[in-house]
């Protein structure tokens, strides 16, 4: 068994994979490269820079003569001097402990006054006399009591010849610790070693701190996490060991999701074994992690760590990782676009944004930001945010990060919604990831009871039977993940089949999880009583797959339904939805957070109506009478109708002006539904999602100027309707306005 | 003396300019040649009238701004008057609203340059 550390590090049970490492770094010290003779350690917070350190401190000490080991944390400090004396204390203190193989006396704590008396009598290389004039140039210059410890370890090397070996632990701290003049400490204190006649090793979390500081004699190393295989060894045995249950799929899942880091796979074995549960299978696992995040040790590391305080912080720091999430590198994320969409005034971010710098959770590089924390940091801000900032309850937050969590671990498996075929499949695969647990009416899974049915008289039969059967609402699982049928179906020319995962009532137990089972019939016909026998015939055979789990039977379809498929759906018990419905669904989804019943009972449509204007001059004044005899229709007042007419005529302004000249038509679609008009306005052509304009128009206009002159329509189109929206289409943009009406007595305007 | 003619009305220094249903970039630069035109002719207040105006759109309203910015590089003096409840709100989205005074009536735009100095007659459109 190998011999502990001098500084306190982990048991060896729980130390993997880092040996090579370590080797590497003793080989260099012992024989240095004249070229780099000084090494850097690069790593995140938590991967094990210190563990590496002190065990290469302790082999030094112990087995080698060449060089004497000073192993320096840097600590947090107020002021220049209790850094100047902690690091000419650690110098003269492990220099004597070294001389006398005196391993206790190297981590005793000592004053400066009891260590110079403690090394008066026997003080062959001048200790005491450095010791002597530091305490002096404290009195007089912080700074130059500081740059003089600097220089001791080169002169203890020179007159007792045998070189000083620097380990300097997290050495950029320096910068955060000691004020606004920090990062000018830190490069004198770099350059000081570096220029120095004694060698080091250091660790950080980034190479800055050898910007501007001759770093070239440097060799850097970068310390990730544990690779995959290494970390679920670490985690395979941790359980081993604690008598936890595990699976091998399991412990690779997770060791991917939190990125090999030594901290959380210990945190999270010790979390399974302390609540009785085990790491076999995902439900278990997300369960575990969430209650870690949320509040169990590796939540309360975080919390201490990051020290966040406003929630200025927690919603940037929300926004820089989840556009991290969507990888979108043409959309940067700055400083002003966030003070922007958080509406906050210009400058308000500078100080929370510094401060999420020094977190190491994002890098601002000249207003432009980037997330660079971890996948749970991610979570943990997250958490933080629906639960101080945003209106998630506690429960609810955690709800979704469990749900987030298994949605991830699905994608990581590779199994995530994989339907090659065409652009009526991807929609319904949208639709039902995007089922969340919402409470919607049952109408919209039974295409005969939706209103207006389908068109050129399909779906015009059907029993009243099945007529009554849309009624009421339904509640919907919360969706984890789909992919298709064709892995099941070896044989099978046909379609293949939708299958999503999920599970109801917001439970992540075996007895809630649900798999829905969607027939997505594409093309230009209606779903027929044979489409129907296809998929009842396929579902009988792939049940077997899914013995214990409930599945629902749904079929799709992009033109509608024959009055027979209806009635034979009907009797089998499968769910039907059309376009409309399945439209409706995909309104529903992307109404911000879960609206109340009555909200999604509201955009359901009654009606619907179609323009399409050519481009000519005036042709917007069409758009405008049809919406105008809409909304008298609904309800509403002159005032609000005058404001709906301006704000269709802008977008339709907007629409022509960013057009393809060649086809150069805009298409207009009226949908009504009780007390709520939605407008969409398409056009082909560039997209015109300008966001300067809505930063001109939130700027200051200045009082005494007559405003701009240009710019105006899209904030005209905001400010006069509830809802607007802008959507990328193939080839054109889409933008959709939404008008709620208020009547006399209701709150609102 | 008082002309009438057409969508306008001159008294003496003032003159009424009734603006068209819809106000567009046509009828905005329409509107802008006549109050050239008055401005030319010694106009010295000018009042739009916009009680026959149904719809405005923003580049309409850019043209307006313009023309009030003509018109007081010139020293003359522009108001409006007849906004419906739903142009008002456009020209005060706009903040057009803060720069020029704005009139419920023709009449009363016009009593408060006339103070009852001159007879009005109904304007011709």
């Amino acid at each position: 068994m190998a011999k502990r550390a001098i500084f306190s590090v982990c048991p060896e049970a729980e130390f993997f994979g880092r040996d090579p490492l370590i080797d590497h770094i003793v080989d260099h010290v012992v024989n240095p490269s004249p070229l780099a003779p000084n090494m850097l350690l690069v790593g995140r917070r938590w991967r094990g820079k210190t563990e590496v350190l002190r065990r290469v401190h302790a082999i030094l000490f112990r087995e080698h003569t060449a060089v004497v080991p000073i192993y320096f944390r840097i600590r947090r400090y107020d002021v220049l001097t209790d850094l100047a004396d902690d690091f000419i204390r650690e110098v003269a203190k492990q220099y004597a402990a070294f001389r006398t193989r005196d391993e206790a006396f190297a981590t005793e704590e000592i004053t400066l006054e009891r260590l110079e008396k403690e090394l008066i009598d026997s003080d062959p290389a001048g200790v005491v006399r450095f010791l002597r004039s530091h305490r002096e140039a404290r009195e007089r210059d912080p700074i130059s009591a500081l740059r003089g410890s600097l220089a001791v370890p080169g002169a203890i090397s020179r007159s007792s010849g045998v070189p000083l070996f620097l380990i300097i632990d997290d050495i950029g701290r320096v910068a955060e610790v000691t004020g606004p003049g920090g990062r000018q400490v830190l490069e004198d204190l770099v350059y000081a070693l570096a220029t120095g006649p004694s060698r080091f090793l250091a660790s950080s979390d980034s190479v800055s701190c050898l910007e501007n500081t001759g770093g070239a004699d440097t060799e850097v190393v970068n310390m990730g996490g544990l690779d995959e295989e290494t970390a679920i060894f670490m985690l395979a045995e941790l359980c081993r060991v604690n008598r936890v249950r595990f699976d091998a799929e399991v412990l690779r899942q997770l060791a991917r999701k939190l990125d090999g880091c030594p901290l959380y796979l210990k945190n999270m074995v010790r979390a399974a074994r302390r609540v009785g549960s085990g790491l076999a299978d995902m439900k278990e696992t997300a369960s575990i992690y969430v209650q870690e995040i949320t509040s169990g040790n590796i939540a309360f590391a975080l919390r201490g760590e990051l020290q966040l305080r406003g929630k200025d912080e927690l919603r940037c720091a929300r926004a820089v990782a989840s556009a991290d999430k969507k990888r979108n590198p043409h959309i940067p994320v700055t400083v002003e676009g966030l003070e922007e969409m958080l509406l906050l005034e210009a400058g308000s971010l500078a100080a929370p944004v510094e401060r999420l710098v020094q977190a190491r959770l994002v890098d601002n590089s000249l207003g432009t930001l980037t997330w660079t924390g971890d996948s749970a940091e991610g979570d943990f801000i997250d958490y933080m945010c629906d639960v101080s900032v945003g209106s998630r309850t506690p429960e609810e937050a955690r709800t979704s990060m469990v749900r987030n969590f298994l949605k991830e671990t699905y994608s990581l498996r590779g199994v995530s919604g994989s339907l090659a075929s065409g652009g009526f499949t991807k929609d319904v695969t949208r639709v039902i990831e995007s089922f969340d647990g919402q409470k919607v009416p049952f109408k919209l899974f039974s295409n005969r009871g939706f209103p207006g049915g389908e068109k050129n008289g399909i779906s015009k039969s059907g029993s009243d039977e099945s007529r009554r059967a849309g009624e009421g609402d339904t509640e919907l699982p919360i969706v984890i993940g789909s992919f298709d049928s064709h892995r099941f179906e070896k044989n099978e020319t046909g379609p293949a089949i939708l299958l999503a995962r999920g599970f109801m009532g917001g439970r992540y137990d075996t007895s809630a999880e649900v798999v829905w089972a969607v027939g997505v019939k594409e093309g230009v016909n209606p779903v027929n009583v044979g489409d129907v026998a296809n998929f009842t015939r396929r579902l009988s055979l792939l049940r077997e797959n899914f013995r214990t789990t409930r599945m629902v039977k749904w079929i799709t379809s992009g033109v509608g339904f024959t009055g027979e498929a209806l009635d034979m759906a009907f009797k089998e018990g499968i769910l039907t939805s059309g376009p409309k419905e399945l439209r409706a669904l995909g309104d529903l989804f992307t109404c911000a957070g879960k609206p109340p019943a009555g909200e999604l009972r509201a955009v359901i449509p009654d009606k619907e109506f179609e323009v399409t204007l050519p481009s000519t001059s005036k042709a917007e004044l069409v758009a405008a009478r049809a919406v105008e005899e809409i909304t008298v229709d609904m309800g509403f007042d002159e005032r609000s109708i005058g404001g709906i007419k301006t704000a269709v005529v802008e977008a339709c302004i907007n629409a022509f002006e960013h057009g393809k000249p060649s086809t150069g038509k805009v298409h207009i679609r009226f949908i009504t539904s009780p007390g709520r008009l939605e407008v969409r306005v398409e056009n082909t052509g560039t997209n015109y999602l300008g966001h300067a304009e809505t930063r001109r128009a939130l700027e200051g206009e200045d009082r005494e100027k007559l405003p701009r002159k240009r710019g105006w329509g899209l904030e005209l189109i905001r400010r006069l309707m509830d809802e607007v929206r802008f959507e990328s289409i193939p080839g054109g943009t889409r933008v959709v306005m939404v008008k709620y009406l208020i009547k006399e007595g209701e709150p609102g305007e | 003396m008082m002309h009438r003619y057409k969508n306008y009305r001159e008294l003496g220094e003032s003159v009424v300019i009734y603006a068209d249903n819809y106000i567009n970039d046509i009828e905005g630069e329409k509107l802008e040649d006549l109050c050239d035109l008055f401005l030319k002719k010694g106009s010295r207040r000018i009042i739009i009238d916009f009680s026959g105006t149904d719809l405005v759109n923003s580049i309409g309203v850019s043209i307006l701004i313009g023309i009030i910015e003509k018109i007081r590089d010139k020293e003359g003096d522009i108001v409006f008057s007849g906004l419906k409840k739903s142009n008002h709100e456009v020209f005060d989205i706009m903040g057009l609203t803060k720069h020029i005074q704005i009139f419920d009536k023709e009449e009363d735009a016009v009593r408060q340059e006339g103070r009852g100095s001159q007879q009005l007659n109904p304007p011709v459109v």
